[in-house]
């Protein structure tokens, strides 16, 4: 076999060359055969021959069957293949030419000697040579511009040549430039080709490495580590009301903890040997399965109550639910009222998790008490007692409660609980950045730049710039990483201090959606610190009083009330200050609510409110000071005088 | 890549039923992707809602080893793997299936108040999917491809004829209709507007024939011309079987030589369209469905039987309808297969 082009100068005693020269096949002719046979004859041969296997392939697909339509697959080109060189092998070898290159008028030559045609094996090993040209991106036809008599490799390897009978149509051997050019662009082509595979190969190892670790940790974080969470916390959960609890029960506690995913608790929806007391709570958890879907989920919701006593915990959840998807919050708090802190976990943790949400502590703390311990849990009561403490103004015992919490909790959850306390230190005071929450807050964004695309961590980060000593640096910096589009506008707001966007997004407050109501507060607090403007405290008061606890709430309520209280409107001051006083149960500021009532001429308010004052203890852990004592100590003579 | 080229795109006076024909198909056409637009929306929401398509997933699956006798292997081994494995991937194949199949729709009902139990979906599940079934099959009967298609429940006589002259989008519709423009034209000039039309009836008729004979016809409607067109493809491809009938070639290098016109003999043409519906036909199970290639190859034996017909109807008439044709050909290419013209 020659691989290479023999018909150099050296051999051209024993080539008749000029023959040949005279009858080189045009590459176009050849082009226009190729059609013939391929796209004309063979091809639909082919399809033909195939089709009861493609069939069985897209079968094999359908049921999902791989080794099958492998199989198919595989067998499918074998037999095209074959095909393509059974139909060149007794072409060439019974007529020197395929059919395409009869009508083409062409035909294969010895190039040794011109009257013989291949023999069947030459023909045969000819067209295995022409079918790795396909294989090979088309690159070895190429030769047919690169070498003398217009040899392409399955040419070359085979001695042939490809002649025209019709010498009018005959072209001239390549010239030296064509050569060059096609060789240069063959090599080109073969060198980016190479290029490519090996990049392929490095991309697809690292991703292969990859992807084996991200399906591994997958599977084990979602569905067998999820499920196997289930298992374990079963295992160890305690009792509820008396009796040993369901393992749907168990599923619909750890579901509305976050700690297993929604197919996890499919599966438990769907035993069919569900014991029969559970197919209320089945519903409710399918109701929870098919959140997405608001027509079954709610026909779901319909069967709970359905099935199960109006009075009962998955009836009142389920109405809870209904209510919440008709956004209809008097009835959520109401039914949330309605549910015992003491019935089974899954009801607690709703509960909890929904008072967290709201910033009413000590509704939350209620539900709070009777939980599973915090590894059967996986990790949620913890961060939640932090926030219940923190809620009840028991700051202490909060940092406390966190800083044991950091040491056990995964990395996820601790950066969560971080943020979060973060956060509310730094709406105490600016100083409290040296926490140990906000340096465990700042490593992790520091580790991964992505965290500010959340709205609570990207919230802390608005706070960080805040309170750093370079506010404008501060901001700037966060504008150019990822941040959460709400507060990016936020920051984008303070930075320039633009009122009428501050204002925007006060007015774009929710009080039960999250996103629109934290934005909202962080802007009226921006707001009431910067403008001093009557009309924009009246408007930040007017959507301060469509709420009424929280701890943003009361940051807002005082400023508000401190802003009427300098601008000696006692009036606006009592309204802002009648408000705050069932919740902010503080000595300073109901002293200074009492010296403001009286002011107002609301002389009779302030005696009562005075004496309520007097008689209970506050406990107060903040070391505020009242800012008019001296006023209270007046006020407090004035009442005395009064009296005698 | 061989375009057919005839004469060119012959013009309405030239050949005036198959522009006739043209102008019928995309008048319905435009009427039904007015109307349509909205009914279709809903038929694809509710084709492609994940809770239904799992609920009715399991519903088949139920309904299909029920059945057993009624269905293929490879149909009740989905139907076992997405019950006894909760395969959420299976179970989605099979209530796509179920869209398809033309037993189920009207006999689930039927199934569901035997008060059968199926696996994994509850009474909630089955009430909901009772309603939705019912709203699919109210979509389906507002929707023209339905009301005017054929399928194994809905086949009068009216959708027999009314079948081949809807189409489901605008490239369906050019698909076939340029096929007609070429071949259709082509042969109004040698049989007349009369002679076309009742060749592309009839062609049709034995499409929808073939495809319900041969077919796994399912709930999806029959619709589009193409079954008529196979046949007014195989009727010319007969009449003019020796002859060279002119293609565009063009070798995708846009210089002298590497484009121009081919004579492809009609025979040629035929066999090769044979075959490649012949290949589709057998490579494509009738559960995928797609394409009616059966369809296809009916109107193709039924343009073969008029050609014969047209043919011993010139022979004893003594006329030659070669003569008398516009036809850019190259007449009789006896002992060649293929002549080529560059330019």
């Amino acid at each position: 076999m020659v691989v290479r082009d023999q018909t150099t100068e050296n051999d051209l005693s024993l080539v008749r060359t000029e023959e040949l020269d005279a009858r080189l096949a045009s590459p176009l002719h050849r082009f226009a055969a190729f059609v013939i046979d391929y796209y004309i004859i063979v091809w639909p041969i082919i399809l033909l021959a195939v089709s009861p296997l493609v069939r069985s392939m897209k079968l094999s697909m359908m049921v999902g069957d791989d080794y099958e339509s492998n199989v198919a697959l595989i067998t499918t080109w074998i037999v095209g293949w074959f095909l393509i060189l059974f139909y060149q092998a007794v072409c060439l070898s019974f007529w020197g030419a395929t059919p395409g290159m009869k009508i083409m008028k062409l035909e294969i030559v010895n190039l040794w000697n011109h009257n013989t045609r291949p023999t069947l094996v030459g023909a045969f090993s000819r067209a295995f040579f022409l079918s790795m040209g396909f294989i090979f991106f088309g690159i070895p036809f190429l030769g047919i511009f690169a070498y003398p008599r217009r040899r392409a490799f399955h040419d070359r390897a085979l001695n042939t040549v490809v002649l025209t009978t019709r010498s009018r149509y005959a072209v001239k051997a390549p010239g030296l430039t064509e050569m060059l050019v096609t060789r240069t662009v063959t090599w080109m082509f073969v060198g980016s080709l190479l290029i490519g595979f090996i990049s392929t190969l490095l991309y697809e190892a690292k991703k292969g490495d990859l992807k084996n670790k991200v399906s591994l940790s997958e599977r084990l974080g979602r569905e067998d580590a999820a499920c196997a969470g289930l298992n374990e916390a079963y295992e160890n959960w305690p009792q509820e009301n008396g009796e040993i609890a369901s393992r749907l029960s168990v599923a619909m506690a750890l579901f509305a903890a976050e700690q297993i995913e929604r197919e996890c608790l499919e599966k438990e929806a769907r035993n069919p040997f569900l014991d029969e007391k559970d197919v209320a709570l089945s519903y409710l958890a399918k109701s929870f399965i098919h959140a997405d879907n608001q027509e079954l989920s709610d026909l779901y919701l319909e069967q709970v109550c359905h099935d199960a006593d109006s009075k009962s915990e998955d009836c009142v959840l389920a109405e809870v639910i209904e209510a919440m998807s008709n956004e209809d919050y008097a009835v959520i708090d109401q039914k949330f009222s309605e549910l015992s802190p003491h019935g089974r976990v899954y009801s607690k943790v709703w509960a909890l998790r929904q008072y967290l949400r709201e910033e009413r502590y000590e509704e939350a703390s209620d539900y709070l008490d009777g939980l599973p311990d915090d590894l059967t849990l996986g990790h949620f009561s913890v961060p939640s007692r932090v926030k219940v403490l923190w809620g009840l103004k028991k700051p202490e015992a909060a940092r406390q409660a966190a800083r044991t919490a950091y040491d056990t909790l995964p990395a996820k959850d601790k950066t969560d609980l971080s943020g979060w306390m973060c956060f509310e230190e730094m709406s105490q005071s600016c100083e409290q950045t040296t926490q140990k929450s906000c340096q465990i807050f700042g490593r992790a964004t520091e580790q991964d730049d992505r965290m500010g695309r959340d709205l609570l961590p990207a919230l802390t980060m608005f706070k960080m710039a805040e309170c750093s000593e370079n506010k404008t640096e501060g901001y700037q910096k966060l504008l150019q990483g990822l941040l959460h589009s709400e507060v990016k506008n936020l920051v984008q707001a303070t930075a320039e201090n633009d009122y009428a966007g501050l204002r925007k997004m006060l007015l774009r407050s929710k009080p039960y959606e999250e996103i629109e109501n934290e934005v909202a507060d962080e802007a009226a607090l921006v707001l009431a610190e910067t403008t001093k403007d009557d009309t924009d405290m009246s408007l930040i008061q007017e959507v301060w009083s469509e709420k009424s606890y929280g701890l943003r709430w009361e940051q807002i309520g005082l400023k508000l009330f401190s802003f009427w209280q300098s601008k000696k409107d006692w009036l606006q001051a009592v309204k802002v200050g009648e408000k705050l006083a069932p919740s902010l149960r503080e000595d300073e500021f109901l002293q200074e609510y009492a010296v403001t009532l009286y002011k107002a001429g609301m002389k009779k308010e302030a005696v009562e409110l005075v004496a309520d004052i007097e008689s209970m203890t506050l406990k107060s852990e903040t070391e505020r000071q009242p800012a008019s004592q001296d006023d209270y100590e007046e006020l407090l003579k004035l009442i005395e005088e009064k009296e005698k | 890549m061989i375009i057919p080229f005839f004469n060119g795109l012959m013009s309405p006076m030239r050949a005036p039923m198959t522009w006739i024909i043209i102008f019928i198909n995309l008048f319905i056409l435009v009427l039904t992707q007015i109307n349509m637009s909205d009914i279709q929306n809903r038929l694809e929401d509710l084709a492609e809602n994940e809770e239904l398509s799992q609920i009715q997933g399991r519903i088949f699956a139920s309904y299909i080893l029920d059945n057993s006798n009624r269905y293929p292997s490879s149909y009740q081994k989905i139907a076992e793997e997405a019950l006894s494995n909760s395969d959420h991937e299976k179970t989605g194949l099979l209530g796509a299936l179920a869209l398809r199949d033309s037993f189920f729709y009207s006999d689930s009902n039927a199934f569901l108040t035997t008060d059968k139990t199926v696996s994994g979906t509850d009474s909630v599940e089955k009430a909901w999917w009772k309603e939705k079934s019912k709203e699919v099959l109210l979509i389906r009967h507002a929707h023209a491809g339905y009301a005017l298609g054929i399928t194994e429940e809905s086949r009068s006589p009216l959708q027999w004829l009314t079948y081949q002259f809807v189409h489901s989008d605008e490239m369906h519709f050019f698909a076939n209709m340029i096929v007609f423009l070429i071949f259709g034209a082509a042969l109004e000039s040698v049989i007349g507007a009369l002679g076309l039309l009742m060749v592309f009836v009839i062609s049709g008729l034995g499409a929808a024939l073939v495809y319900l004979v041969i077919d796994d016809v399912s709930a999806i409607p029959l619709i589009g011309a193409s079954g008529a067109v196979s046949g007014v493809v195989a009727l010319f491809c007969v009449l003019f079987w020796n002859h060279g009938l002119r293609n565009f070639y063009f070798l995708f290098v846009p210089a002298r030589g590497y484009m121009g016109f081919v004579y492809v003999p009609g025979w040629l043409v035929l066999l090769l369209w044979i075959i490649a519906d012949l290949a589709g036909f057998l490579s494509t199970p009738g559960e995928l469905g797609g394409v009616a290639h059966s369809a296809h190859l009916g109107g193709e034996l039924c343009g073969l039987i008029m050609a014969f017909g047209f043919m011993i109807y010139f022979k004893w008439n003594k006329k030659s309808w070669r003569e008398k044709t516009e036809m850019n050909t190259q007449s009789r290419m006896l002992g060649a297969t293929l002549k080529i013209e560059s330019i």
